[in-house]
């Protein structure tokens, strides 16, 4: 398993971040976790409804001087990152001590852990991008985590969307690179 | 290991991703071209420049699916009740050994015969729609089956609103992991598993039960010989799921069935796909055509058209000819497997012991 050297680094310093009050943004992985768990319920999850809902709900709140919507939207997708992260490592700290067996009844039942592991192993590598090409990582979790379309994730970091596009296959070759060592 | 920052980026790649980005931004049929002119004669930045093209347009499979559903089971963060350390009395509960969209299953003891015991417990939304009674009553139907290469059904019930089933704790490995261990299977070993797998649908179709999900997650391999195991339990969920009633009689119910169609894609009938309320046992004729064709060739028929697509490519035509992956299938058998395959349920075998014969085994 690939873990980042620093386990107490759960809040990397992020591009979006440093630009963001901290309580916006705590509140924003509230937000995620409670609708997370609400569309898990009925089984609808869309990432883009979580995102846009988000949004909505903190835009409306007159304390927030918040008038740039892709930026936000960029923020939310990484909060949906986060708040995954965390439930994968909620998810291992359970399983801790029991012993793993693998009993394959079917094929629907694909072990949690297993997508605990990939995410934390995923996150660390945007976490890694991040701190080299920022806009990178940024887009991945625009597009993967936030499911954005190409169109916002533009207009939240300022560039084209062909800018974007290109980004995407560049993000995705270098993490696949980096996962697969 | 993976060491530290930087080790992320290509060597050069601050002067490389200026270029790939060029190349990425070029017409398809200029890249090759361009990438002559932006590698001036230096093979090293050539060949890099090639390798890191090829690399951005190929898909990521870990990527394709937006985040919430490719980790679909960190969302479900299990809006289910916490089970019973108890259930029925009986099972003393141990830990989980798996789950999915249907169930979760838990390694349990059973404390009136003093043995280890796999406890499926069906998740709590499904078991609390009105079919409960129908899903006992089609479970203690598979209950009764008694055969060598089926999976015993111990018990089921239902306990503080939850509906469970259980059998014996079998470690496996299932067909499937085998296939993802080994790849294709030796011809002796797959006509070995078919065979018992086929006794095994004789047996249940005698007994007017369909599995319904046939695939290589649901047949285990135990001391030697293959078990099938969930028998019945697919009908059991669909009944579950379908408005009261004894079938769909108006469109409204045929379209529930349609959308709560309970199997696995990739081996299932075309009837059984669009929820078709006359399905017979025939559908795990064609499921077990897939299975036989996976065993083979180490996928699904159709895997190459992608999951999404499995479905239309099934109704369009027939999957891959065998023979393209290998050559020591005996006739009659790719035979059997193309006749399984037919989208027309009776240009399939109709019984399955017609299933047998080709595959050289007795019943």
């Amino acid at each position: 398993m690939n873990r980042s050297p620093n386990p107490e680094a759960d809040e990397p310093t992020h591009p979006t971040l440093d630009r963001v009050l901290p309580d916006v943004y705590q509140e924003l992985r509230v937000i995620a976790h409670r609708q997370l768990a609400r569309h898990a319920a009925d089984r609808t999850v869309s990432t883009t409804g979580l995102v846009h809902e988000a949004y909505l709900k903190l835009a409306n709140q007159e304390r927030m001087h918040w008038n740039d919507r892709g930026h936000f939207l960029a923020l939310a997708a990484l909060a949906m990152r986060h708040v995954l992260v965390d439930r994968a490592k909620a998810r291992l700290a359970e399983k801790r001590g029991g012993a793993r067996q693998q009993v394959t009844f079917d094929e629907r039942i694909i072990p949690a852990e297993a997508q605990a592991d990939a995410l934390l192993d995923l996150s660390d590598a945007i976490d890694r991008l991040a701190t080299v090409e920022p806009r990178l990582a940024e887009v991945i979790d625009c597009r993967f985590f936030g499911g954005l379309s190409e169109e916002e994730i533009a207009s939240a970091l300022g560039v084209t969307t062909r800018t974007v596009q290109r980004d995407w296959a560049k993000a995705r070759m270098l993490l696949r690179r980096a996962l697969a060592t | 290991m993976t060491p530290a920052h930087g080790s992320l980026l290509p060597e050069g790649w601050a002067e490389l991703s200026g270029l790939v980005d060029q190349l990425l931004e070029a017409p398809d049929d200029e890249r090759a071209i361009l990438l002559d002119s932006l590698s001036d004669g230096d093979l090293g930045r050539h060949a890099s420049l090639a390798t890191l093209l090829i690399e951005c347009q190929r898909d990521f499979p870990l990527l394709e699916r937006p985040a919430v559903e490719r980790f679909d089971q960190l969302v479900a963060t299990d809006p289910e009740p916490a089970l019973p350390a108890l259930l029925g009395g009986r099972y003393r509960l141990e830990h989980e050994i798996g789950r999915g969209g249907m169930a979760r299953v838990h390694l349990a003891r059973d404390l009136e015969h003093d043995r280890p015991v796999a406890v499926k417990v069906i998740r709590a939304g499904i078991a609390t729609t009105p079919g409960r009674e129908r899903f006992l009553r089609e479970i203690g139907i598979a209950a009764r089956l008694r055969h060598p290469n089926i999976m015993p059904l111990f018990d089921s019930g239902e306990d503080a609103d939850l509906l469970y089933f259980v059998m014996p704790y079998e470690e496996g490995p299932s067909l499937k992991r085998r296939l993802a261990e080994h790849g294709p299977l030796p011809t002796a070993e797959v006509l070995a598993h078919l065979g018992d797998v086929a006794r095994a649908l004789v047996h249940a179709h005698e007994h007017g039960v369909v599995h319904r999900d046939i695939k290589p997650g649901n047949v285990l391999l135990s001391g030697g010989g293959a078990l099938v195991v969930d028998f019945g339990i697919a009908k059991a969920l669909a009944d579950v799921q379908r408005p009261e009633g004894d079938g769909p009689t108006d469109l409204s119910a045929a379209i529930t069935m349609v959308g709560s169609a309970i199997g696995t894609p990739a081996y299932m009938s075309p009837e059984q796909w669009v929820g078709d309320p006359s399905i017979d046992h025939r559908t795990d004729i064609y499921a077990f055509g897939c299975l036989a064709y996976e065993l083979f060739s180490g996928v699904p028929p159709f895997a190459e058209s992608g999951t999404h697509h499995v479905t239309a490519a099934r109704q369009a035509g027939r999957p891959r000819p065998l023979a393209h992956c290998r050559s020591d299938v005996p006739d009659d058998v790719v035979e059997l497997i193309d006749r399984c395959l037919e989208i027309d349920p009776a240009r399939r075998p109709q019984r399955a012991s017609d299933l047998l014969p080709p595959l050289g085994v007795g019943s």
